[in-house]
């Protein structure tokens, strides 16, 4: 969708990102929480969606559609937001030491990939993505619906494309990312990974 | 980091992206998150549709506002361009009008006054001024 026209595309849109954000601000990934509805700054979650939105709005110019959707232009800077100006906030006094370099941001990496450096910054450097990569692939040994997906979305396919190129149903799609979002939570859980968003 | 460390360390962030992906975006589990977390999917619509028509509304008034700033600039631009073509003593209106094919509503050229001549060469700078604005817009 490189354009969002009906009410109806609007209210989906806003959907998605609002729970995308309420579950990063929840499973407070980069700033400090402060209650159950609001966070630095007083802000809430409708704050951060529609700063988003706003962005994408007053600059649709800067929006590229090859190097991603919509929503993923507008979580990438949702993110962008939280850690540029929500980190490193006074109020935030459990991340100060976060790290972000602003010269990835203007690089030709699709919108997906550019969060990438903010994952690297949760996650830390400490972790051998070796080992914790070969343990999820021996994890979904076998299962030829979790093996398909999981070559799916490191081959950069999206939901559709693996549905589409490895012949699979909705629901075996489905199903599959659900088992998959388990194997993921129980090699956090091994592993000592400090994220929470699964 | 080697290739494949690098490859291994994609490979994992490519997951937890999709897994982020699948869980917001997809009917069913995000029925189950709004469940689980008891939010209401009607109230986060209503907010969010009331904060998009107010961006639509805000984006519009500035569109408004860059429109009519934009026109006021063109505008004095060809007052001062017009003023300083009739500083130009070389300058014959007569002849501008017929080289550029001036409307002049059936009215004998002779009978302009130095004020008729200054609006009729302001209205024709101004729209071409606009002309070529909109040009360099649509290229």
């Amino acid at each position: 969708m490189n354009e969002i026209k009906t009410n109806k595309e609007w209210e989906d849109l806003y959907e998605c990102l609002y729970i995308f954000t309420d579950k990063l601000l929840k499973n407070r990934m980069w700033y400090k929480k402060l209650d159950d509805s609001s966070f630095i700054k007083g802000k809430q979650v409708h704050d951060y969606v529609s700063e988003g939105i706003e962005r994408y709005m007053f600059n649709p110019e800067k929006y590229k559609p090859e190097l991603g959707s919509i929503q993923d232009f507008i979580k990438f800077h949702i993110i962008r937001n939280l850690v540029r100006t929500d980190v490193v906030s006074s109020e935030n006094t459990e991340t100060l030491d976060i790290y972000y370099n602003s010269s990835e941001d203007e690089s030709d990496s699709n919108y997906i990939e550019s969060l990438f450096p903010y994952l690297e910054n949760y996650f830390g450097d400490k972790i051998d993505y070796e080992t914790v990569t070969n343990h999820i692939n021996s994890e979904i040994e076998g299962n030829t619906i979790l093996e398909e997906i999981f070559l799916g979305i490191t081959s950069d396919l999206k939901r559709g494309d693996i549905i589409e190129q490895f012949n699979m149903s909705e629901a075996e799609y489905d199903n599959g990312m659900r088992r998959l979002k388990t194997v993921l939570k129980n090699t956090a859980t091994k592993f000592g990974l400090k994220r929470q968003v699964i | 980091m080697n290739s494949n460390s690098k490859q291994n360390k994609s490979d994992f962030f490519k997951l937890i992206v999709a897994d982020l992906e699948f869980s917001h975006c997809n009917r069913q589990e995000s029925d189950r998150y709004l469940a689980d977390e008891g939010l209401n999917r009607d109230s986060i619509i209503n907010e969010g549709m009331k904060r998009v028509k107010q961006m639509r509304l805000k984006m519009q008034s500035l569109k408004t506002q860059e429109e009519m700033n934009s026109t006021e600039y063109i505008k004095n631009k060809a007052i001062v361009w017009v003023e300083d073509l009739l500083k130009n003593v070389n300058f014959s209106f007569p002849e501008f009008a017929i080289s550029e094919k001036l409307i002049l509503h059936n009215r004998n050229i002779e009978s302009f006054t130095e004020e008729d001549i200054k609006v009729t060469l302001v209205k024709y700078f101004y729209l071409k001024f606009t002309e070529n604005e909109d040009k360099n817009v649509n290229e």
